[in-house]
């Protein structure tokens, strides 16, 4: 099968501690390089959902923006919660996406798919609309960040930097454990043949339903990180365009690959960065390449990755990933 | 085994539409605990319509649905299953980018099908499926095979592991949708012969157009006509039945 799943745990977790310790580096900043964890995070659950589950979600927003806000409201409350508002935030993005889920699963194919999109815009009204809770439009200001302890010793972006990686290594285990247990061969089994999976004995919902629910938790968590990041909660992460942007980085960065979702995120983030200050109109060029990665490498940049690996290794250069 | 004895399975007045149209009328039938029973019928007599009624993929208009006295006339096709209703499909359906083993692991698995939610414990050390699944592929002589893709079988194979999945899941009745659809000449007994060794063990509910097998391999036939049952009874008596040379052996010389 798939890379994650497949490729031993030692290089799966040197591939995440370097690509944690190495992004400052990449990036040239400590706060580009959290946003690359992020969204890599977020990117990575939008997979478990896009590239195994085979559900299309315009919803990843809506949990993104519930993990922030959540975070966001909790630490302003009490911000001697510290850390433990990272886990509480990734219950807030769950459960919006189990009130997704529930509606989303019972509809076939485009049906589900059009749930996903009115239910990611009534979240976005839903922030709009109550200013007093959320901030409105300037959205959720002055959020404290957690207490690592560590900000004596590293300072204050490093510490947080640390923080984001922890919870970067910790949801990317996650994730690699769920492709690799019996519900994620299922899921993927439910993907390549829904009514056979049916047949089985499966009840192809509830299992649709969980993915819904554990990718919502992991990007939920990804908001929290977010949020805390930028000590604050903008309206636009729970905005339609976040979920586009997720799932574009998804898809660059290859729907069936865990490390692949990271390079996704990387390639918008320089993308964003440097394409933005030489052309305004740059996200035309982020369309382009999108139609180039979907006709040309379907697999995103991991499956390139893998192809070119095996030239190397003079072995037939075949697409990797099924 | 020439008659059904204590009921396995029941249909009474079974029925399904399609909005105006009438797919199955009102079809009685019963399943002993063993033996092979034949649905026979031309094209669009409602064989395979039937056959979703009874799989649970379509929810009847009508009538009920009995498994050992049980009514699951009400109950979706993954409840069914995991009573003991293991079914194949006219059209091959398989998980083409899996390899033979997880084929039939995941087929076996089904039966308890709440364990496949726990997203913590591996898949690769699932061995009480993973077993059954080698059993099968004993069974079948498919070990050979273990690690290919389906999707790259042959089509004879492919309908071989088809089988095969139904009975990973140990179930009490296999409902076979035509499983000689499409088979070259040299893999048809190969089917047949495992049809005919499979009804000692499972009750079987068979779907077929090769009406020579068919004659030779079932203890019972029903024969089927716009919706319903117009004749039942061993081949012998099937064959001679006036009604059934009229619609259907007639209809083909």
């Amino acid at each position: 099968m798939s890379d994650p799943t497949s490729s031993s745990p030692t290089g799966f977790y040197l591939a995440v501690a370097c690509m944690a310790l190495a992004m400052p580096l990449l990036m040239g900043s400590a706060s580009s390089a959290a946003a690359v964890l992020v969204f890599g995070i977020a990117a990575a659950a939008c997979n478990l959902l896009l590239g195994y589950a085979g559900q299309l979600s315009f919803a990843q927003g809506a949990f993104f923006g519930a993990g922030s806000y959540g975070a966001g409201l909790l630490l302003k409350a009490w911000p001697g919660l510290g850390v433990a508002a990272l886990p509480l935030a990734a219950l807030a993005g769950a459960s919006v996406a189990a009130a997704v889920g529930l509606l989303s699963v019972r509809q076939r194919g485009i049906y589900g798919v059009m749930i996903t999109l009115a239910m990611g815009q009534l979240a976005f009204f839903a922030a709009l609309s109550f200013p007093q809770l959320t901030g409105g439009e300037n959205g959720l200001l002055d959020i404290p960040r957690p207490v690592t302890g560590l900000e004596g010793w590293l300072g204050p972006e490093v510490a947080h930097y640390v923080l984001v990686a922890l919870g970067f290594a910790g949801a990317l285990a996650l994730l690699r454990r769920v492709l690799r247990s019996s519900f994620g061969r299922i899921l993927d089994a439910i993907r390549e043949n829904e009514v056979r999976a049916a047949t089985a004995g499966y009840d192809v919902r509830r299992f649709k339903l969980l993915a819904f629910c554990l990718s919502g938790g992991v990007t939920g968590l990804a908001g929290a990180l977010y949020a805390t990041q930028l000590r604050s909660a903008p309206l636009s992460s729970i905005d339609l365009a976040t979920s586009e942007m997720i799932l574009i980085m998804s898809i660059l960065g290859g729907r069936r690959s865990l490390p692949g979702a990271v390079l996704g995120a990387m390639a918008m983030t320089l993308m964003a960065e440097h394409l933005s200050a030489w052309w305004p109109r740059w996200q035309m060029l982020v369309g382009m390449v999108l139609i180039g990665a979907v006709l040309f490498a379907p697999n995103g940049l991991a499956g390139l990755a893998a192809r070119w690996r095996r030239r190397l290794a003079g072995g037939p250069a075949r697409e990797a990933l099924p | 085994m020439t008659a059904p004895t204590n009921g396995l399975l029941e249909a009474c007045g079974l029925g399904l539409d399609y909005g105006a149209f009438t797919a199955v009328g009102r079809v009685d039938l019963q399943l002993g605990a063993r033996g092979l029973h034949a649905l026979i019928g031309p094209n669009g007599a409602g064989k395979t319509s039937f056959f979703n009624l009874v799989s649970g993929r379509f929810p009847a208009s009508r009538g009920r649905l009995l498994l050992s006295g049980r009514d699951i006339t009400r109950l979706p096709a993954h409840a069914r299953a995991r009573l003991g209703m293991a079914r194949s499909f006219q059209v091959t359906s398989l998980f083409p980018e899996s390899s033979v083993e997880d084929n039939l692991q995941i087929a076996a698995l089904g039966m308890q099908s709440d364990r496949a939610l726990r997203f913590w414990s591996e898949w690769r050390r699932e061995e009480a499926s993973r077993e059954q699944a080698r059993a099968v592929m004993r069974e079948l002589d498919l070990q050979t095979l273990a690690a290919q893709r389906v999707g790259r079988l042959s089509h004879g194979l492919q309908r071989v592991v088809e089988i095969g999945m139904c009975l990973a899941a140990r179930p009490r009745l296999l409902l076979l949708d035509e499983p000689l659809a499409g088979l070259g000449l040299a893999d048809v007994p190969r089917i047949g012969e495992l049809l005919r060794t499979l009804k000692q063990h499972y009750a079987i509910l068979l779907v077929e157009h090769n009406v020579r097998v068919v004659m030779g391999i079932s203890d019972r036939i029903s024969v089927m006509f716009q919706g319903n049952v117009v004749a039942e009874g061993t081949p012998e008596e099937v064959r001679s039945h006036p009604e059934v040379r009229r619609v259907y052996l007639g209809s083909k010389g």
